[in-house]
């Protein structure tokens, strides 16, 4: 059962990852778009 | 095998998805050879960094399952190596693209290297099938209850694939706004 778990929680933990990093990249594209608008 | 069977439901699942990502970006760069639009290139950039995602997970989840099952965390079978090749063969994709400013030579290149790599996938799935390996043989009959929960697992994965594309597809679109911005600037 401890392999199960421990390939579930990484999988989550690398989806959720990869989500987040991908979140933060765009935000700074956006933010660095806007300052040249200004 | 017990509970280990239960990385089954989202092992497969991923690694479907990964080969789905890779045909994507060879689709991509079939489209932009053919039109020459950057669109193409966006679909193909973005779908080879989910590739990377997910048969990264695919690879590692296979290794976790290996270890009880097999007494090895890897073994170099036909089809861990060519799960592995395409692993590789995405992220120098990724990668690459980074060093080639020039947005057009940068989706020219990328869209012969990612046909190329796509060609990875056929063998990949027919591994299993041609060669003796130690990976389990392609699945003949499932139980009902297992079926229901594969299938439940397959919609998951493609969901998150598209949700994921959706998401770095926008990314790609605002990159590209903020170079085209910064050759503007760099011109006045």
């Amino acid at each position: 059962m401890k392999y199960a778990i421990v390939a579930y929680m990484l999988f989550a933990a690398v989806i959720a990852g990869y989500a987040a990093a991908l979140a933060l990249r765009h935000k700074a594209v956006q933010r660095r778009i806007a300052s040249f608008k200004q | 095998m017990g509970d280990l069977q239960r990385i089954f439901y989202f092992h497969v699942p991923a690694a479907i998805m990964g080969f789905v990502a890779a045909f994507v970006v060879a689709f991509g760069g079939i489209m932009f050879l053919a039109t020459q639009e950057l669109k193409w290139d966006q679909l193909a950039a973005s779908s080879a960094e989910l590739c990377v995602l997910f048969v990264g997970s695919a690879l590692a989840t296979g290794s976790i399952w290996a270890k009880p099952a097999w007494g090895v965390w890897w073994s170099w079978d036909s089809r861990g190596t060519l799960q592995l090749l395409l692993l590789m063969i995405y992220s120098a994709y990724v990668v690459v693209r980074v060093y080639i400013p020039n947005p057009m030579k940068r989706a020219s290149l990328s869209a012969v290297f990612g046909i190329l790599g796509a060609i990875d996938v056929p063998f990949n799935y027919a591994s299993i099938r041609w060669f003796r390996t130690q990976h389990p043989s392609p699945l003949t009959y499932l139980d009902t209850e297992m079926q229901v929960a594969l299938v439940i697992c397959f919609g998951f994965m493609a969901t998150l694939y598209l949700f994921l594309l959706d998401k770095r597809m926008a990314m790609e679109r605002h990159q590209h706004e903020l170079q085209s911005l910064q050759q503007a600037w760099e011109q006045q």
